[in-house]
C-alpha cells in the first residue's frame, strides 16, 4: 500500500500526501475528532456523498487546462479508484466518485505524477481559478488570462494567509467584455482590460467584489474599473486576509465574503484592505507571461485523408461547434457533453487524438463542456471523422439544448429533487418538439438539485431548482421554476427571478408554456430578456400559475425523473465548511502546530508565511481562552476586541500593551526576518501565558 | 395567521430575504421589532403589549430559522402569497395554528408596522 512513498519528487506534495493518509489513520483509530478530520480532508478535495462510506474526490484543474498525459493520467485514476465516470464541474474540475477513503493518498500520488493536484479543491480555501474556455484562442481578448490565473493558483496554493477562512473563496478570469467566466458572481471576478498610460498600453482588470449565487444571490460590486495586473497578486493577498480577519465563522450559511461586503459596504472594506498593505508579501508583482506565449507545435504535419459521408451534417456541426481562433488557421472544436459527464474509454482516445493532430491542450468548460484548441483548418474533417467515432459531434454547444445541471440527488447529499432527470427530459422535449430551437446560443436553461446554486439556476434565463412539496401527508418532487437570469456582459449579471413552485413532472409542461408564449407573442427578432423585461414578472406567474395547483396530482407526479420508486426525501448537511471545533483543548493543540509552521517557515527564510503563521496561533489562542468563557467567537476581529474587554482591561492576563495593539503588528511592520523572529517569540510567550493561566483556572475550580 | 416554520427547516436562508416585514431571522440570532419596519421606540403592539422596539429580543428557535409572529402579515399588503412558504425548498413554512388572524387583522399589522 506505500508502494506510492518514493515516487512523489517534490517533497512539499510529499509531505501532504503522507499527512493525508497519517490523518486518515488516526481518524480510523478514533485519535482525531471527525470535524478535524473533515475539514482536513476537504481541503485535499476529499468529499462526502449521498451514498456512505465512498467519497467523491474533487480535482483540481485551474482553468480547466488538461494535456494529453493529463487526461490519459485522469482517466487512469478513475479506472482504478472510481467507476470509469469523469464528470466535468460548472467550475472547470474532474470529479469521481465512489472512491474509498483508505485510498485516497494514493490516488492523489498517481495524479502528482502529471502535476495535478487535489490540493483546496474542496473545503474553506481558494477554490479552483477558473477562466474564459477562450482565453488564449479569442478574437476579441485584449490579451490572454491564463497566465494571471496561473499565477493566481499558484502564488495562493499552500498560502498560510488563505488555509483556514470561514468559508470558501471562489475566483474567475474572463478574457473579454463578453464576461464568460462570470465575474459578477465571484468573490473576485477579473476582466481583462488594457489602458494607455503614458503612451504606453498596460495590461490590467477590471475588479468585481464579493458576488456570489447560493440561496441569497448577491450581484459583485466593482471593486476597480482598473487594476494594473502587477497588483493583481498583492489585491487579492489584501481581500484575503481581510476575509480571514473578520469573515463570519459561527454562522456558516452567513460565512461568505458577500455577506461581510453587505455589513461593511465597499468604501469601509477598501479601508480595511488599505490598511493591510505594509504586511502583503510583495508590493507589486509582475507575472511572467513567456510560457503562454510559445508557438503552438504540433507532432506530425502529416493531413490524413478522411472522406466525410454527411457533408450537411458536417456543416451544421461546424456552423455550432467550430470557433475560428485570433490564431490564424486555427480552430476550436466545442465538444458537447450531456450534462458534464463522460467515460474513461472515450478520455483516452481524445487524449490521443489532441496529442498526435492537436497542439496537445484542451479545456473542460464553465458550462461543462470540453473546447478543443488549435486544430488546423485542413483537419477539422479528420477531427469530425474521429469525434464521431466517440459521439463527441452533437451539434449544439453552447446552446439551449446544452443544458447544465448539477449531479444533484444522484450522488449529492444535498440534493432535494432530480436536476439530471429533469435536465435529460428537458433536452428531449426541445430535440423533439422545439426543432427550431436547437441551435439557439441566446437562451440558456441551467438546472440545480437544490438552493446552493452549483447548477447556477439562479443566473439563467429559464431556471430550475430542486424542491419538494407537501401534498396533505404526501410529498412530491418538485421545481421552482426562475426567469429573467443572464449575462449583459462587462461585470454586469442578473439574477432570476423564482416565479412559480410546480410538481417535477410539470418541469417540461412550464418549458412548453414559456417558449409557446415567446414564440407567439414576442415581436420580430426580440430576444427572450427582452421579452420577459417588457412582460413582467406577474404576467410570466400568472402564465404559469395553474402548474402549481397540487389537488389534481397523479399517482406519477410522487415519482422522480429518473426514478421508479415514490420520491422520497433526504437531505443532509453540506460539508463545504470545516464545522467550529470549540473543544479548548482542541484548540490550543491547534495552536502549537501553527507555532510549529511558524518556526519552520523561518527556517524556510519564508517571513511573511512565518508571521501569518504567528498570527493564526495567537488568535486561535486567544479564542481558546474566550471559548472557555463562553464569549462570542464569529469573526478574528470580533476575538481580538473581546480579548482585550475580556482579558486584559480587567487584569485577568498581563501583556506589556493591549491585545490589538499586540496582535497588529502584523499590519504596522513590514515583514522581515527580525520582525518574524521577534513575533513568533511573542507568539509563543503568549501562549505559554494562556496556558499557565488555563491550567490555574482549571486548578481554582 | 402568521406563517411558523416547523423543525423540518433545512437552514437555507432562501426566505430570509423574502419578508417584506424583516420578520425571519436565523436561528439564535436576536432580532428587534424597528428592524425592517418604520416602528420607533417605546410603543404599544396591536394586542397592547408595551415593547422597545429598539431593545434587542431573544431568538424563538436556536436551531432553526424562525419568524417573529408579531412581524408576520403572511405577505398581506405586499403580495398575493406568502413569499416564504413559495420559495422554501422543503414547504416548511406552514400557517400556525397559534396566530390565527382574519384578513382584516393582517392588513391593520401590515399598516401597523409601516405605517
Amino acid at each position: 500500500m506505500q508502494s506510492f512513498r518514493t515516487e512523489i519528487e517534490n517533497p512539499i506534495v510529499e509531505k501532504d500526501i503522507l499527512e493525508l493518509e497519517r490523518k486518515i489513520h488516526l481518524f480510523k483509530e478514533g485519535e482525531i475528532d471527525e470535524e478535524r478530520f473533515r475539514s482536513l480532508r476537504l481541503a485535499r478535495g476529499v468529499y462526502g456523498q449521498r451514498q456512505l462510506g465512498v467519497q467523491m474526490i474533487r480535482i483540481k484543474l485551474p482553468y480547466g487546462k488538461v494535456t494529453s498525459e493529463q487526461l490519459h493520467r485522469i482517466a487512469d485514476v478513475s479506472d482504478e479508484y472510481s467507476r470509469g465516470r469523469l464528470h466535468i464541474t460548472t467550475r472547470q474540475d474532474i470529479q469521481i466518485h465512489y472512491v474509498s477513503l483508505d485510498r485516497t493518498p494514493e490516488l492523489w500520488a498517481q495524479l502528482e505524477k502529471d502535476d495535478i493536484t487535489l490540493r483546496e479543491a474542496c473545503g474553506n480555501a481558494v477554490r479552483n481559478v477558473t477562466a474564459s474556455e477562450t482565453a488564449g484562442i479569442d478574437v476579441n481578448e485584449p490579451f490572454d488570462v491564463s497566465p494571471y490565473a496561473h499565477a493566481t493558483f499558484e502564488f495562493f496554493l499552500r498560502n498560510p494567509v488563505c488555509q483556514e477562512m470561514g468559508r470558501k473563496f471562489k475566483m474567475s478570469f474572463s478574457g473579454t467584455d463578453e464576461d464568460t467566466a462570470l465575474s459578477f458572481m465571484h468573490d473576485l471576478g477579473f476582466i481583462a482590460k488594457v489602458k494607455t498610460i503614458n503612451g504606453k498600453e498596460v495590461k490590467g482588470f477590471k475588479v468585481m467584489l464579493a458576488g456570489g449565487l447560493g440561496s441569497q444571490p448577491r450581484h459583485a460590486d466593482v471593486f476597480y474599473e482598473f487594476l494594473d495586473a502587477d497588483l493583481l497578486i498583492p489585491t487579492i493577498e489584501g481581500v484575503l486576509r481581510v476575509f480571514d480577519r473578520y469573515g463570519e465563522r459561527s454562522k456558516r450559511a452567513k460565512a461568505r465574503l458577500k455577506f461581510l461586503l453587505k455589513d461593511l459596504g465597499v468604501p469601509a472594506f477598501v479601508e480595511l484592505v488599505e490598511a493591510e498593505k505594509k504586511a502583503l508579501a510583495y508590493q507589486t508583482y509582475p507575472i511572467d507571461t513567456k510560457t503562454f506565449e510559445k508557438a503552438v507545435v504540433f507532432e506530425t504535419t502529416e493531413i490524413p485523408k478522411v472522406t466525410v459521408e454527411d457533408k450537411e451534417v458536417y456543416e451544421s456541426w461546424k456552423a455550432t461547434n467550430v470557433i475560428q481562433q485570433k490564431q490564424e488557421g486555427l480552430f476550436a472544436i466545442g465538444i458537447k457533453v450531456h450534462l458534464g459527464d463522460f467515460y474513461t474509454d472515450k478520455a483516452h482516445l481524445l487524449a490521443d487524438l489532441i496529442k498526435k493532430y492537436g497542439a496537445n491542450e484542451l479545456r473542460f468548460t464553465l458550462r461543462q463542456n470540453i473546447l478543443i484548441r488549435h486544430v488546423r483548418e485542413e483537419l477539422l474533417p479528420l477531427f469530425y471523422v474521429e469525434l464521431k467515432k466517440l459521439g463527441f459531434v452533437a451539434s449544439g454547444y453552447n446552446t439551449i439544448a446544452d443544458i447544465t445541471a448539477c449531479p444533484g440527488t444522484d450522488t449529492c447529499n444535498l440534493g432535494i429533487s432530480s436536476s439530471t432527470g429533469i435536465a435529460a427530459e428537458l433536452e428531449r422535449v426541445l430535440k423533439t418538439e422545439y426543432p427550431q430551437y436547437v441551435n439557439n446560443k441566446e437562451i440558456t436553461i441551467k438546472i440545480s438539485g437544490c438552493m446552493n446554486a452549483c447548477g447556477q439556476h439562479n443566473m439563467a434565463h429559464i431556471g430550475f431548482q430542486g424542491m419538494s412539496i407537501k401534498v396533505g401527508a404526501l410529498l412530491a418532487p418538485a421545481l421552482q421554476v426562475l426567469i429573467g437570469g443572464g449575462v449583459p456582459g462587462d461585470g454586469q449579471g442578473r439574477f432570476a427571478d423564482k416565479l412559480v413552485k410546480v410538481p417535477s413532472k410539470r418541469g417540461p409542461e412550464s418549458l412548453r408554456v414559456l417558449l409557446n408564449d415567446f414564440e407567439i407573442n414576442k415581436e420580430e427578432d426580440e430576444e427572450f430578456l427582452r421579452y420577459y423585461d417588457r412582460k413582467g414578472k406577474t404576467y410570466f406567474y400568472d402564465l404559469l400559475k395553474h402548474l402549481s395547483d397540487t389537488t389534481n396530482l397523479t399517482q406519477d407526479d410522487f415519482i422522480d425523473w429518473g426514478q421508479s420508486e415514490n420520491y422520497i426525501k433526504a437531505i443532509g448537511v453540506g460539508e463545504c465548511a470545516g464545522v467550529v471545533i470549540d473543544l479548548i483543548a482542541t484548540l490550543l493543540f491547534a495552536s502549537e502546530e501553527k507555532l510549529e509552521n511558524a518556526t519552520k517557515a523561518i527556517e524556510e527564510k519564508q517571513w511573511s508565511d512565518s508571521i501569518y503563521h504567528s498570527y493564526a496561533a495567537i488568535i486561535n489562542t486567544a479564542k481558546a481562552l474566550l471559548t472557555a468563557e463562553g464569549a462570542k467567537t464569529n469573526t478574528q476581529a470580533g476575538i481580538i476586541n473581546s480579548f482585550d474587554e475580556v482579558f486584559i482591561i480587567t487584569n485577568k492576563i498581563d501583556l506589556d500593551s493591549s491585545f490589538a495593539d499586540f496582535v497588529y503588528q502584523i499590519n504596522t511592520i513590514e515583514p522581515s526576518e527580525n520582525f518574524a523572529k521577534k513575533y513568533v517569540a511573542e507568539a509563543k510567550a503568549f501562549y505559554t501565558k494562556v496556558d499557565a493561566y488555563r491550567k490555574n483556572v482549571v486548578a481554582i475550580s | 395567521m402568521a406563517i411558523i416554520i416547523t423543525d423540518e427547516c433545512i437552514n437555507c436562508g432562501a426566505c430570509e430575504p423574502e419578508c417584506p416585514n424583516t420578520a425571519i431571522y436565523e436561528g439564535a440570532d436576536d432580532w428587534k421589532y424597528s428592524e425592517g419596519t418604520s416602528l420607533t421606540g417605546k410603543i404599544k403592539l396591536v394586542n397592547g403589549i408595551a415593547v422597545d422596539t429598539e431593545e434587542t429580543q431573544e431568538a424563538v428557535s436556536d436551531e432553526y430559522y424562525f419568524i417573529v409572529p408579531d412581524k408576520c402579515t403572511e405577505c398581506k399588503g405586499f403580495h398575493e402569497e406568502p413569499q416564504c412558504a413559495a420559495v422554501c425548498p422543503v414547504d416548511c413554512c406552514v400557517p400556525d395554528d397559534n396566530h390565527i388572524e382574519t384578513e382584516e387583522e393582517l392588513l391593520a399589522k401590515q399598516k401597523f408596522l409601516h405605517n
